[in-house]
């Protein structure tokens, strides 16, 4: 019996030394609609005193339906649904975008559908994708598809560990920055507003054993 | 006696002559293809639209390009490849398959946004817009819609830019698939070209394609994907090639069968080698003709020419046919002039009635048919007859087929004939129904229908502009026009709400009047007062101090830009789409308001008419057919003219009335037999019946002529009768084959002259030969 323990104990040492499978790695992240997941996300941005700060509810509904909904400080429901983009805030018009056409708009939405959805094909279609880290703290880096001239996402970052990611990490080419918190560490977000990098430290904490 | 040497001097002269004139035509005629010049000039201002439309128009130049027979992923990428292999193409102004072209707005008009965009009409720029734009940026920025926010932001807070842009939306967008133009069912690739050539210049729509296909194939690789090109200039190319082609193997199928039928008749080389000279003489004058008197000969003069003239081969079949071993030739020749020639000045008669009709096309075919016609008498008359050889035959003498004879033995022919024949034909004429006329110019299109279905697919799946109706605002210039379509834009939204349309697009969309334009400058705040607001709206926002520093600088910018008109925009995005929309004539400048998915013709009409001082409502089928009534009146009244010469022409060269009427009476009744005939059988006569009928006139009058003609001698009359039967047949031969033709235009005027020669020679036959001499038995 002890020595099953110490062998399941020793197990993810071995294979700390080398990166996730990309296939392994979607596996266990892949979840079944719907789910709902609570988020932060929080923007940086030098036009921008302070970092401007939204939280809600991320819920996920199938591979390519997906809804983010903000409930402080304000409310506004954004849904992707296929290729269009619905953007529906208190007393206005409804907005709709087509993907398409706004490609900036496959941002972190995009990838986190795709993740969830397990979908390598749809997420490899928009984003080159490679994997660092390891089982236990890894990070997948997606970097956008298409011409160079006008594209305005340089990078999106997931951060997690084994089957939970935690963040989402977008790097603009303006030089903004926006972190999407999902999960348990939404809690671990102090009150007041940290800034980048102790965010960033933050969702790449390793978990409590 | 012509000895032999001087026959051969005067046949190789003959063919020097031929063939110096041959090589000058060759040097100096050139050969146009616009369609314009088959238009009587344009008398209203749609008749004029519609011309410069058919010829010049963007509408015109427009191809619509369909990729299938792959996946949608490979049919993209080869699109792509498409419009990157052809960038920069010499042959094309535009190849677009939806990709975004680095958007309408490049850096050059960026600065124009404050003029052209109407954002602060409604809403001035003053602090509780600004502070309600800044809040609004606030949750852009949250939203996922930020990077796309992000980097304008500090540049233009109220996002006027993208107002512009959406406000420059196609009316209607084609569906996209992978960011570019698709078919609903994503089973094609659309594209649109757009040519530097004219629709109808086949010729140089021609390289356009080659261009266009070589670029395709490059494109493809090995896949095995098709493309499809539609519009007009693909058709007009397809129209050439096909009526080329065809008029080629009907025209060798009809020359093999002419030289058979010359063997059968004759039985000697000489008719058959000689009757070609004088035609081949017709040929080659009227072109020299028409290359002197016009600029260029329009290929469709050609080719209906070359129809018309092969009357000309009926000139030597007459004096071949009459010539017998008593009878020198020359006598032969002089003996048959008088009759001979009042044949074919009665024919040039009818041909010079399209000499003043008032249209190019036709004045040209009046010109090539008279001096054509003209030199192949002349030919026959002096020339042919110094080559000819006495001959040891007498055709005349010669026993006809059985059944040949037995049709056309003299038969008693009842007084009440021809007023019976006349009576019924008016009857069926004005009886039966179904229109008389064909108006449609379209009815004429040699396409087969499947092609045309398939370009309005292809347009509406494009969203391209329909291409029938159009409005158009005319003023005495551009400025007035712009405001003019200013005013009419929320009745035209009105009529959009109400389905009537699916959209709309002018040049005042993408370009205010200058006036619009100042107003706008004028209410932009100075850079102090931009500040002042800014600090207001922004404070307590999360916004930094000075972050929309960029913002006051292009307000700032805007505020000494010198107001766009349409001269300025070269160079620009905007310049083809404002372009296609506008035209500036000396005194006047029209704006065209294209229309996206009419629905509701009536309503749109009931629209224009409402507001009859403000715009037209061009109908491109309304106005050809428009045209076509007034060019088919103007010329049946030359027509009318030409017939009452005719009359007095034969009363006075036959010097009696009696005669003069035994010889009109066929061709009068086969005219009224065949209008009747086709009105029967259902087909509306257009321009090429008309053509063709004064053709079967004039057939008729020469078989009528010669008929007449023939004197006591039985022998005479059955050289007559050798050639005229031999005359009747050969053009039979020629135009039954044309009637066989796939091509609508020359099925018209083979249908036409093959039932006009046949009544021609029937009641010719019957009531022509003079009643004195009729044989018996």
């Amino acid at each position: 019996m002890a020595l099953i323990m110490a062998c399941a104990s020793l197990a993810p040492l071995a294979v700390w030394a080398a990166a996730p499978e990309l296939d392994v790695l979607l596996a266990s992240l892949r979840r079944e609609a719907p789910q709902d997941s609570r988020f932060i996300e929080v923007r940086y941005s030098k036009l921008l005193r302070e970092p401007l700060r939204v939280a809600g509810t991320l819920k996920f509904l199938a591979v390519d339906r997906l809804q983010r909904q903000i409930d402080t400080p304000y409310r506004e429901t954004t849904r992707i649904e296929g290729e269009t983009v619905y953007l529906q805030r208190e007393g206005e018009q409804e907005r709709r975008f087509a993907l398409r056409r706004a490609p900036e708009l496959r941002g972190v939405l995009s990838s986190f559908g795709a993740i969830l959805g397990g979908d390598r094909t749809t997420l490899e279609r928009s984003f080159a994708v490679t994997v660092d880290g390891s089982d236990a703290a890894w990070q997948l880096t997606l970097t956008p598809r298409g011409t160079a001239r006008n594209r305005r996402i340089e990078s999106i970052r997931v951060i997690g560990h084994r089957d939970q990611p935690h963040c989402f990490v977008m790097r603009e080419s303006a030089g903004a920055h926006s972190v999407l918190v999902v999960g348990e560490r939404v809690d671990m977000v102090p009150v007041t507003t940290p800034d980048r990098d102790a965010l960033l430290a933050l969702c790449a904490r390793h978990p409590a054993p | 006696m012509n000895s032999r040497l001087p026959r051969w001097t005067i046949a190789l002269l003959w063919l020097a002559c031929l063939a110096a004139l041959g090589t000058w035509v060759a040097a100096t005629l050139r050969i146009g293809t616009d369609l314009r010049l088959f238009m009587p000039a344009a008398q209203t201002a749609s008749e004029r639209l519609l011309l410069d439309e058919l010829g010049e128009g963007p509408g015109s130049r427009l191809l619509l390009l369909a990729i299938e027979g792959d996946h949608s992923d490979a049919l993209a990428q080869t699109s792509r490849a498409l419009v990157e292999a052809l960038a920069g193409d010499p042959h094309f102004r535009l190849l677009g398959n939806g990709e975004d072209p680095a958007s309408a707005i490049d850096e050059s008009l960026l600065p124009y946004r404050y003029l052209l965009g109407s954002g602060f009409d409604r809403q001035p720029l003053d602090a509780a817009s600004l502070r309600a734009a800044l809040d609004a940026r606030l949750r852009d920025l949250a939203s996922p819609a930020a990077a796309l926010v992000e980097p304008w932001l500090a540049r233009d807070p109220s996002l006027e830019l993208l107002r512009l842009v959406e406000a420059w939306q196609p009316a209607r967008e084609p569906h996209r698939y992978d960011d570019l133009w698709f078919s609903p069912d994503q089973n094609r690739a659309l594209l649109v070209a757009e040519t530097v050539a004219p629709g109808f210049d086949p010729d140089r729509q021609r390289s356009a394609l080659d261009a266009l296909e070589r670029a395709f194939d490059s494109a493809r690789g090995e896949r095995p994907q098709r493309l499809s090109i539609s519009g007009p200039g693909a058709f007009s190319v397809l129209i050439k090639e096909r009526t080329a082609g065809e008029a080629t193997t009907l025209g060798l199928a009809a020359s093999a069968a002419m030289l058979l039928l010359l063997i059968v008749a004759y039985r000697h080389w000489q008719p058959v080698v000689l009757s070609a000279l004088p035609l081949l003489s017709a040929g080659l004058a009227g072109l020299a003709a028409v290359g002197a008197l016009f600029d260029s000969v329009h290929g469709i003069t050609l080719a209906f020419g070359f129809t018309l003239i092969g009357v000309a081969q009926d000139y030597p079949i007459h004096l071949f046919s009459h010539q017998h071993p008593r009878i020198a030739p020359r006598a032969n020749a002089r003996a048959l002039w008088p009759t001979l020639a009042t044949g074919v000045v009665s024919t040039c008669i009818a041909y010079a009635a399209f000499l003043v009709s008032g249209v190019t096309g036709l004045a040209q075919l009046g010109c090539f048919t008279i001096a054509g016609l003209a030199v192949a008498a002349l030919s026959t008359r002096f020339l042919l007859p110094r080559l000819m050889s006495a001959g040891s035959r007498d055709h005349g003498a010669r026993a006809m087929p059985g059944w040949l004879a037995a049709a056309v033995a003299p038969r008693q022919v009842s007084r009440l004939l021809a007023p019976a024949i006349a009576a019924l034909g008016v009857a069926v004429v004005v009886f039966a129904p179904g229109p008389l006329w064909e108006n449609n110019l379209g009815a004429l299109s040699p396409l087969p229908p499947q092609l045309l279905a398939r370009d309005i697919e292809l347009r509406g799946q494009l969203g391209a502009p329909d291409v029938r109706y159009l409005l158009v605002v005319e003023a005495p210039n551009v400025q007035d026009m712009l405001e003019a379509q200013l005013r009419i834009e929320p009745a035209l939204q009105e009529l959009q709400a109400s389905g009537a349309i699916g959209g709309f697009d002018f040049a005042a969309r993408y370009l205010p009047p200058i006036r619009v334009q100042l107003a706008r400058q004028a209410a932009l705040p100075d850079a102090a007062t931009l500040r002042a607001l800014l600090a207001d709206a922004s404070a307590g926002s999360p916004f930094a101090a000075g972050a929309f520093e960029p913002f006051v600088l292009d307000i700032e910018r805007a505020r000494h830009l010198q107001p766009l008109d349409h001269t300025a925009l070269a160079g620009t995005p905007l310049e083809l789409r404002v372009g296609s929309l506008l035209a500036t004539r000396a005194d006047s400048a029209i704006g065209l308001i294209a229309l996206v998915g009419v629905s509701d013709p009536q309503a749109l009409a009931a629209f224009a008419e409402r507001r009859a001082g403000q715009l037209v409502l061009l109908d491109m089928k309304g106005a050809s057919e428009q045209l076509i009534v007034r060019y088919r009146e103007r010329i049946l009244v030359c027509l009318a003219i030409a017939a009452l010469l005719l009359v007095v022409l034969v009363r006075l060269a036959l010097g009696s009335s009696a005669r003069a009427w035994r010889v009109l009476l066929p061709m009068g009744l086969s005219t009224i037999i065949v209008v009747a005939l086709l009105h029967a059988l259902g087909i509306p006569m257009s321009l090429f019946h008309l053509i063709a009928l004064v053709l079967a006139a004039g057939l008729g009058l020469d078989y009528a002529l010669f008929f007449e003609r023939a004197d006591d001698d039985p022998a005479e009359q059955a050289r007559t009768l050798h050639a005229v039967v031999v005359c009747a047949i050969s053009t039979l031969l020629v135009f039954a084959l044309l009637a066989s033709s796939s091509l609508p235009v020359l099925r018209a005027i083979g249908l036409t002259v093959t039932l006009g020669v046949v009544s021609n020679f029937v009641l010719a036959l019957m009531l022509s030969r003079n009643p004195g001499t009729r044989m018996h038995g």
